[in-house]
């Protein structure tokens, strides 16, 4: 091994468990749909390729459990088609207007092949699972999947009740077997959120490792020898790799990243948002609401509301370049890392997979320049996953990593603060509740086991991070509150009628529909009993 | 080290209240186009090549850019509305479980956070025990005690400091100024004689350290030196010397400015920028699109610019063009099924923005 030291890239891709049977049409739904469109599909395009062209890669992913129960959903997927083909019509109408504009006609072209090929990808190749291409990458040795909690709960935040916790990861577990046909090897921890002594639950699940901010392992203790470029173990042996700033800004960072690059694509400039009404509103996912289309024809231009047209070939260069760009630092840290190090130092780059493409539109391109350049263009830094690095060096020192977060400010604050803070009496309430009804139901059967398990299923749509996450940030605040209200709501209901046996089966049936994620699950797992 | 004693002097409290940052979430990243690293100013060579491409061309065609048709503050109740209409049920939670207890969770290494819940029956058999007169003139508290050492037992009291709190609150955030501590909190009532009466108790927390560790491991140990110089890389700071000190101090700024939620890496589908942005001064946009439309032969080939256009069954056709400045001749040709008629029909069609 030629090789002085490696990069691992892990790309978070998660989103809230949104789907409303109930509705034809529904707006917060679109948040899968463009994602499928601009992060998931393109990432696919790009791993087969370099796979087909025999260049060596190892990329860690996790695809969180609510992520994988959307993407496998026929209604969704049936609802993606659809979504897709308008997309297709619309850009289709977009050639046509753009005709007399030179400069943005190319990319109504661009749009057009792209949504074609989306179209291809999701409806042809994989017949609408596109889980399965993941897999395939996975069972052919370049992707690591990883799993998360069940429904991306805030862990730390749930430490009150351990049951709880180890019920949210247990469940991330059992979905990924059943999605993936193995065991997970490693885990991303919602929000990177770890709180001393979850390692335990985590081995129990047979995981093996998970990830921290860079101050949860700098700030463990004892101090850790290497850092972040190497991996600690927790005292129940489970890994803890910790995120290295320098890579992690360059693409996440709002001052300084290669994202807010002048060339790069404009993310808020849609026709959604600039085109006539009447013409645009065919296409809105909410009648009266003008959204997002995903069809973006201007670059970011500067610091400016006048946008110039985008520029393809433009930004892919551009992309081209920051990959070197990337792939130099990262080279220029091994170097100087080897002079501290009596191993091979890892740098450990994790990212949201949907800042690729759908913020970040070039995202994806950037990856691609940057796997190639780093198979072909030097020998200093290897790719490699988490597990890779622990089979090369299975030694690794013990200390008890810091309570920490990547969110703002690198602890709770995101989660806990006055807009939703009061979610937390409810949610601790529920979590409590549940356990007490697996340990009086150990054994239930028919209806009485189908309302502990929809019960279960209540609590945690209700833990998901993604609610409070979107109270602090001030976006959709009122669906965020709903969906809070409406699962504790769900549970409580259902704990009285299962504690009075006065169970509605009819009521069951219609919740069990509509909140139908983890159709495996078994309440069992809240026991302490 | 124990807290020094039940001194208000040294604590703070705010009561629960909102304190959205907003805008936070969806900040623009349209500043600065040059990837900025440390490491990469000592290399000459690809820090260069990026400047190259830095965009100089000016708008060509004013009637390309334009802004866009979007009104933040309508667009944000319109979407509340929507919502609203979406979900028409109204989930009532209830107001209390009908526990009597207080719960403290860490909201970072400085600050934690209680909620509680006290029945009308305790309340009872604590005004019966003490009489009303002593409950009347006693107010609640929060009792926190630094439990690091040992926790609180029947002979033995850690060290605490009392906050006091608004009748009517049910949650409260404490300041408690140390990381790396353990705390339990009490919610009780302080009598007029300054008699501590228990209402609850809460369970047990440690705040995270809010550094690095002094515990050095012999068997994983290297120099000092070396500690600074990987603690520094990792924060991003590249190579260069620093105390440890000023090295977590780098940690802290890092932490504010990386956070998941810098970008939106899940967007809302609605356009929602918040912030400074969105207040922008009277402005009008206006932008022309012109819409061709007509009918042959449903059996015609029709081509409009040469180029060839799908008709409708019925042999109607409606195109829609975004319209520049300009001249824009526009030859509509339609030829029989057999190849044998054939019309063309040219309109002429020009833009001119006077401002």
């Amino acid at each position: 091994m030629k090789e002085q030291g490696y990069l691992a890239l892990v790309l978070h891709a998660h989103l809230p468990y949104i789907r409303h049977p109930e509705h034809e049409n529904f707006l917060e739904e679109s948040w899968l749909y463009e994602a499928i469109t601009e992060t998931y599909i393109p990432l696919i395009r790009i791993f087969e390729k370099l796979a087909e062209e025999g260049i060596e890669y190892s990329i860690t992913m996790s695809l969180t459990p609510p992520l994988v129960a959307m993407l496998t959903d026929p209604l969704l997927q049936e609802r993606y088609v659809r979504h897709i083909e308008k997309l297709i019509e619309l850009a289709a109408k977009e050639v046509e207007r753009t005709k007399w504009i030179p400069s943005l006609h190319p990319v109504a072209l661009m749009y057009q092949q792209r949504f074609n090929e989306a179209r291809y990808i999701f409806v042809d190749k994989y017949k609408k699972n596109i889980v399965t291409a993941f897999k395939d990458l996975q069972d052919a040795g370049f992707l690591e999947i990883i799993t998360c909690p069940a429904t991306h709960g805030y862990l730390p935040l749930m430490d009150i009740c351990p049951e709880a916790v180890r019920a949210q990861i247990k469940i991330g577990v059992n979905s990924y077997i059943q999605n993936f046909g193995k065991r997970p090897r490693g885990i991303w921890l919602s929000e990177c959120g770890y709180h001393p002594g979850h390692d335990v639950f985590l081995k129990e699940s047979g995981l093996r490792y998970f990830f921290t901010d860079t101050h949860g392992i700098l700030n463990a203790s004892p101090r850790p020898k290497y850092g972040v470029f190497a991996p600690i173990y927790c005292e129940s042996g489970v890994g803890a790799f910790g995120r290295d700033t320098d890579s992690s800004k360059q693409v996440w960072s709002a001052r300084e990243g290669y994202p807010g690059d002048y060339d790069y694509r404009e993310f808020y400039r849609d026709i959604g948002f600039d085109l006539e009404w009447d013409y645009v509103h065919p296409y809105m996912n909410a009648n009266n609401i003008r959204t997002f289309t995903g069809i973006k024809y201007y670059r970011i231009t500067g610091p400016t509301t006048d946008k110039e047209p985008y520029i393809p070939e433009r930004a892919r260069e551009k992309a081209a370049i920051h990959a070197g760009n990337f792939m130099f630092n990262r080279e220029k840290q091994i170097e100087y890392l080897n002079t501290l190090m009596d191993r091979k130092p890892l740098i450990v780059a994790p990212y949201d997979a949907e800042l690729f493409g759908h913020w970040w539109f070039e995202g994806p391109d950037w990856l691609d320049f940057l796997i190639r350049k780093i198979y072909y263009d030097q020998d200093k830094i290897k790719l490699i996953t988490p597990s890779q690095y622990l089979e090369l060096y299975p030694k690794n020192q013990v200390c008890t990593p810091s309570m920490s977060s990547w969110g703002y400010k690198g602890y709770n604050e995101v989660w806990l603060e006055g807009s939703n803070d009061w979610i937390y009496r409810h949610l601790h309430k529920a979590a409590e509740r549940m356990v007490e009804l697996a340990n009086t139901f150990p054994n239930a059967n028919g209806t009485m086991k189908r309302a502990l398990n929809q019960a279960a299923r209540e609590v945690l749509l209700a833990q998901s991070s993604d609610w409070a996450f979107i109270m602090k940030t001030d976006t959709v605040v009122p669906y965020a509150v709903k969906r809070t209200k409406e699962h504790i709501s769900k549970f409580n209901s259902l704990y009285e009628s299962i504690k009075t046996n006065n169970i509605d089966e009819g009521w069951l049936s219609s919740i069990e529909s509509r909140d139908n994620i983890f159709s495996e699950i078994d309440y069992k797992v809240y026991s302490n009993a | 080290m124990p807290i020094e004693s039940n001194k208000c002097t040294f604590f703070a409290s705010t009561q629960a209240k909102g304190e959205k940052d907003k805008g936070e979430a969806h900040m623009r990243i349209d500043i600065g186009s040059k990837p900025h690293n440390p490491i990469l100013k000592e290399a000459k060579g690809e820090e260069g090549e990026l400047d190259v491409l830095t965009m100089k061309e000016q708008l060509t065609d004013p009637t390309v850019g334009g802004r866009e048709i979007f009104h933040e503050e309508l667009q944000k109740a319109a979407v509340e509305s929507y919502i609203a209409y979406m979900i028409p049920e109204d989930y009532h939670l209830p107001e209390r479980y009908g526990d009597d207890r207080l719960i403290i969770q860490v909201r970072d290494p400085y600050w934690l956070h209680a909620y509680w819940e006290i029945t009308d029956n305790l309340k009872e058999a604590i005004k019966e025990r003490i009489g009303h007169k002593t409950f009347s003139r006693s107010y609640p508290i929060l009792r926190i005690y630094d439990v690091t050492e040992h926790d609180i037992t029947e002979n033995k009291r850690p060290d605490y400091f009392d906050l006091r709190i608004n009748e009517e609150a049910d949650s409260w955030y404490i300041n408690v100024w140390k990381p790396d501590r353990a705390y339990r909190v009490d919610l009780g009532l302080l009598t007029e004689n300054k008699d501590f009466i228990l209402m609850v108790r809460s369970n047990k927390v440690r705040t995270p350290r809010d550094g690095f560790s002094d515990v050095i491991d012999e068997e994983w140990m290297i120099i000092e030196d070396e500690y600074r110089k990987l603690y520094r890389l990792a924060i991003g700071y590249g190579i260069g010397d620093s105390s440890l000190e000023i090295v977590e101090s780098m940690l802290e700024r890092h932490r504010r400015e990386m956070g998941s939620g810098a970008i939106p890496s899940i967007s809302s589908p609605i356009k929602w920028q918040g912030g400074a942005e969105a207040k922008r001064p009277f402005w009008l946009t206006v932008q022309t699109e012109l819409i061709v439309y007509g009918a042959t032969e449903p059996d015609a080939k029709v081509m409009i610019q040469g180029d060839p256009i799908q008709l409708r069954p019925d042999g109607t056709f409606t195109l829609r063009f975004a319209l520049p400045d300009g001249q824009e001749v526009i030859p509509i040709k339609a030829t029989s099924s057999d190849g044998k008629d054939e019309i063309t029909i040219t309109p002429v069609v020009e833009r001119r923005t006077i401002k």
